[in-house]
């Protein structure tokens, strides 16, 4: 049986105090331990670093009543203007919403709320309007287009609603923006349109920095941040190539290269 | 209905947590129930509030993280795929939110702290140092961790997750999992080595 070197040790030190290392593998990790002097100084440490961790303090008991409470009154309210089990299928759905729209728009009412805000009652059947688009829209690159294009709007209703105060509203078309978000990067990641909506998504962060300056409610604010993120997970990944020597990374550095993929290095 | 049990048996009830019943409480909460969310919250809060105190050690700053923890949550549920246990997201979530804030927070040291240690202290460092001088210590140096094991060392450390856990919580192979808690020990033990060590 083939000892293991020093260095595959070292390595497998804080495993082995962990417990984490197999039986198979722990006889070899002892035995050099007692032959290392270097190896048994750097498990004491990690021995004491334990038992540090160890004497971390536990919190005494809460209730849970007034910290739901609490947090019940900073949940951003969740309405869809579809029945529950509709969302599920509203593609499916498409030749009925199509109905309905020539139903609405025979009275006129679809086409005048192209330019409806999210205060406005004619609102939800702005988003019926997209929401039917998108539904007959079977090509996936002007499917893509569009919910860009939707995702610009959302921003803009953000942007106003924002302006006016009305931060609730705000939030209700930020996560309506995340959302489209979302979907454009799962159609990115399926090689969907790459030349487009990358330059149209990347516009969206300078107006999220607008919709983020307008306000100091942390709400807005966190919900702003959390479409970033997904801007910034739903944009093509490109290869560029290598400049000069390695560039100081910052955390969001870190945590894109941390995305799970395959061949990952530590 | 207030909840008050330990660590582990949370976890264990919460892993037990039939998945289907995780699923019909995730489109629930989706479909703007908040009931449904109330249901997940106290499933999954007090794992969350206790590993926040551990790493801040102080009350209203874990509750805090805890709330925010559970916001995002909200908010991000209608993209969850559950593929995995809802509780390893959520711990991951909490412990981005958690190791974010220890590296935001500047605790003050106080001049105690500071006092040379006699060379004893290499052998024993909690003989010299008081236990909360430690661990303060602990916590700013996980801090100043690079993000990816900061992460990794959370899991670990405050949320008690087993080696498998936190490759499957960071979708990482446990390969990665080890070396990545490797290094971040390394670096802990030569920033806390640092601390220990007095002026010349």
């Amino acid at each position: 049986m083939k000892l293991l070197s020093h260095a595959q040790v070292a390595d497998q030190l804080s495993a082995y105090v962990d417990g984490a290392l197999g039986s198979d593998v722990r006889p070899e990790v002892a035995e050099h331990l007692g032959e290392c002097a270097e190896c048994r100084a750097e498990h004491a440490e990690l021995v004491v670093l334990a038992q540090l961790v160890r004497s971390l303090p536990k919190p005494p008991l809460t209730p849970f009543g007034p910290f739901w409470a609490r947090l019940e009154a900073r949940l951003p309210r969740r309405r869809s203007w579809l029945p529950a089990p509709l969302v599920a299928r509203r593609w499916a759905l498409a030749p009925i919403l199509a109905a309905a729209l020539l139903a609405v728009g025979a009275v006129g009412g679809a086409y005048a709320s192209e330019g409806a805000y999210p205060d406005s009652p004619l609102y939800g059947v702005k988003l019926l309007r997209e929401d039917i688009q998108l539904g007959v829209t079977s090509d996936k690159k002007a499917r893509t287009h569009l919910m860009v294009r939707f995702a610009n709007t959302r921003l803009d209703e953000a942007r106003t609603m924002t302006r006016e105060g009305k931060d609730a509203l705000a939030v209700q078309s930020l996560l309506r923006l995340q959302s489209l978000v979302q979907q454009i990067g799962t159609a990115n990641q399926r090689g969907v349109d790459q030349s487009g909506p990358d330059s149209d998504l990347q516009s969206l962060n300078a107006g999220l920095d607008e919709v983020e300056d307008q306000t100091a409610t942390p709400e807005v604010r966190e919900t702003v941040e959390a479409v970033r993120q997904e801007v910034e997970r739903a944009e093509p990944k490109k290869v560029e190539p290598k400049r000069g020597g390695p560039k100081e990374s910052d955390d969001k550095d870190r945590e894109r290269q941390e995305q799970p993929k395959g061949g990952e290095r530590d | 209905m207030d909840q008050a049990a330990p660590l582990k048996q949370d976890s264990q009830a919460a892993q037990e947590l039939p998945f289907r019943e995780e699923a019909e409480l995730i489109r629930r909460t989706v479909q703007g129930d908040t009931d449904g969310f109330r249901e997940l919250v106290y499933r999954y809060q007090r794992q969350v509030y206790v590993s926040a105190y551990r790493a801040l050690g102080d009350h209203a700053q874990a509750e805090d993280v805890t709330q925010e923890v559970f916001l995002k949550v909200f908010r991000s549920l209608p993209q969850f795929k559950h593929e995995k246990p809802l509780g390893h997201w959520i711990h991951r979530i909490a412990s981005n939110a958690v190791t974010d804030q220890l590296r935001r927070s500047r605790p003050v040291v106080s001049l105690e702290s500071m006092e040379r240690m006699p060379a004893s202290a290499q052998k024993d460092p909690q003989d010299v140092l008081s236990a909360k001088e430690g661990r303060e210590a602990l916590r700013r140096a996980i801090g100043r961790l690079p993000k990816h094991y900061r992460q990794a060392l959370a899991l670990q450390l405050f949320h008690e997750y087993s080696y498998q856990e936190i490759a499957s919580a960071l979708d990482i192979p446990i390969g990665t999992v080890m070396s990545r808690l490797s290094s971040a020990k390394r670096l802990l033990r030569q920033e806390l080595r640092a601390h220990l060590k007095g002026p010349e």
